[in-house]
């Protein structure tokens, strides 16, 4: 090629300057700052509490719980969709887990540890791809056909415990997974961990990640090109089912039962995450460690409110003017990048 | 190659989207390595017989052969592998993606394949995008650009350029000269005589009659949906071209039509 040396500094600082004009990594740059700052606010603020491991982890589950809703979330709305389902997802998928390992359903009896979480997987894939089919097939909105399961898994959950938590007994080994940690990090965190490396490779190396960017960014672009553009929207609203109930058994693990009150608005807390992270509702746009870190973003917040003893109503209200700084900033940024 | 067998014949395509029948029984045949014009007024159907065969479209009736093998394209990848490439009027590009992911879109470079999961092998197809980008002459200063930030002459040349990559044996253009100017569309129109005296095999849709004149070697003119004339392009001055041309496309002229 006819570059310049590459080793050249100004062509190194220029191409580094080129990939942050691209938006390659510079929102997620943005947010980063932004977190590492009220990370040190709330230091300063609760000094020795904030930073005390118990603290920590609870931090660390809450944004295990809302980052795993969250990559499920951000693969459907770049694609331009949207999954209102995962709240009371988690909530029947949570049941669901403890009623097959303490009650047994569907006539069999109580099942083992692995096969319930195997099979209330399954489940969430399931209903994914429910949606997938409903989106690319029948081409129902996405919005409606999850606000649908919304509805579904929440009356489902509550009808199978008629209300009734399903309570595991103390030093059961499903617990471990909500409860326990390593290292004083919760397991919780490593699933996040994992959940987020495997999702991101798949968005930014292999093929399929790049057709969810492509169809979000142009389907009929992405169709003509040979993209199998159904398979792959089949294929994000399944793994966002499935994030959905391992957010499920996770809570179900963590509170030691199941129990249909959970989730409530997790779908609307998972959204905003995705939205503080830089993805855009109109798809295309939007990336893992987006997701999560507008995960920690809010779950630091709420922590660091909570250890400040601000009203939990007002902790909510300043989450949602955060969300509107975070959506603003992101509109004229994008405005004038052009 | 192989001798006189057309590389594309279509024989009695018809489409119909719900009342409106696009196409009623169209015959379309291309030899090697010619350039064919297309041309018709708005919805006369050539954009809808392009779709058709670069696998967009399922057309209802009518047979495709390819080379002489009749053959049933499931969608554009099957007609992409068969070698036809079509470059859209809305250059069909993804705005959020780089000039190197659009040009490979579809037909990524895989370095591993993990059966459902493929592996892209990035730094390839970068520079092999950058190289085909070089070969279209086009001033472009990184094929990591979005392609949202491209002028529209870029644009179309990454359109061009995702055509052309892969040793199409058939392209199919649709109005590549309507949105540019005079020096862009020379350059177009050198592009298609090179790839012409290279051995592929080119389908040019054009309001500009003067372009279709200047590179064509025959023109098919469609009217409602059928075929109403076919006919080599040799020695017209443009204007004859031209009042030939819009004969049969107001249907002053038939050359299929049932006899009076």
């Amino acid at each position: 090629m006819a570059n310049a040396d590459p080793l050249d500094s100004s062509t190194v600082m220029s191409r580094l300057w080129q990939r942050l004009r691209m938006g390659v990594g510079f929102r997620e740059l943005n947010v980063f700052v932004a977190f590492i700052a009220l990370c040190a606010f709330f230091w300063w603020r609760n000094p020795g509490v904030f930073t005390k491991a118990a603290n920590l982890a609870i931090i660390m589950r809450f944004i295990a719980t809302f980052g795993i809703l969250a990559i499920g979330e951000v693969l459907v709305i770049i694609t331009g969709g949207i999954d209102l389902s995962v709240g009371s997802m988690t909530a029947l998928t949570g049941v669901l887990v403890a009623s097959l390992m303490l009650k047994g359903a569907f006539g069999l009896e109580s099942l083992g540890l692995i096969p319930s979480i195997l099979i209330v997987l399954a489940f969430a894939a399931t209903v994914g791809l429910w949606h997938g089919f409903f989106v690319t097939k029948v081409r129902v909105p996405a919005f409606i056909i999850t606000l649908g399961t919304w509805l579904m898994a929440a009356g489902a959950a509550a009808y199978i415990t008629r209300g009734y938590p399903i309570v595991f007994d103390s030093g059961h080994p499903f617990l471990v997974l909500g409860q326990g940690k390593f290292h004083s990090i919760p397991i919780m965190f490593f699933v996040l961990v994992i959940v987020a490396v495997v999702v991101f490779f798949i968005l930014s190396q292999t093929t399929l990640g790049r057709h969810i960017y492509a169809v979000g960014g142009n389907l009929e672009s992405a169709r003509v090109s040979g993209v199998h553009v159904d398979r792959v929207r089949l294929f994000c609203y399944a793994a966002s089912g499935v994030m959905a109930g391992l957010t499920g058994i996770l809570l179900a693990s963590r509170l030691g039962q199941g129990t249909p009150v959970v989730g409530s608005a997790y779908e609307l807390w998972a959204i905003a995450a995705t939205v503080i992270g830089g993805t855009s509702l109109f798809g295309g746009e939007g990336t893992v460690l987006g997701a999560v870190l507008g995960a920690a973003i809010m779950g630091v917040m709420q922590n660091g409110m909570v250890l400040m003893n601000v009203s939990s109503y007002l902790q909510t209200f300043v989450l949602g003017v955060v969300l509107v700084i975070a959506v603003t900033y992101d509109t004229f940024r994008r405005r004038r990048g052009r | 190659m192989s001798g006189d067998t057309p590389i594309v014949e279509m024989r009695g395509i018809t489409k119909s989207f719900g009342a409106v029948q696009a196409l009623q029984g169209v015959d379309l045949s291309l030899a090697h390595a010619e350039v064919l014009g297309l041309v018709g007024d708005n919805a006369a159907g050539k954009s809808t017989l392009m779709k058709v065969l670069s696998g967009a479209y399922h057309p209802d009736a009518g047979e495709i052969l390819i080379e002489g093998q009749e053959i049933h394209m499931g969608g554009p990848e099957d007609a992409r592998r068969l070698g036809i490439e079509m470059v859209y009027q809305d250059f069909a590009l993804a705005d959020n993606l780089d000039v190197a992911s659009n040009i490979f879109l579809g037909r990524e470079i895989v370095r591993l394949n993990l059966g459902l999961l493929k592996v892209m092998n990035k730094g390839r197809m970068e520079e092999e995008a950058r190289r085909s980008m070089d070969e279209l002459k086009v001033d472009l200063a990184s094929v990591r650009f979005r392609v949202e930030r491209l002028s529209g002459g870029q644009r179309q040349a990454v359109a061009i350029g995702r055509a052309t990559a892969f040793d199409a044996k058939v392209l199919i253009m649709d109005e590549p000269t309507a949105a540019l100017s005079v020096a862009a569309i020379g350059q177009v129109l050198d592009l298609i005589r090179e790839l012409s005296r290279q051995g592929t095999s080119v389908i040019m849709i054009s309001h500009r009659l003067e372009d279709i004149l200047e590179v064509a070697n025959r023109v098919i003119v469609l009217r409602h949906g059928r075929k109403v004339a076919d006919r080599p392009i040799k020695g017209q001055s443009l204007a004859e071209f031209r009042e030939n041309v819009v004969a049969c496309m107001v249907g002053a002229v038939d050359d299929f039509g049932p006899r009076h």
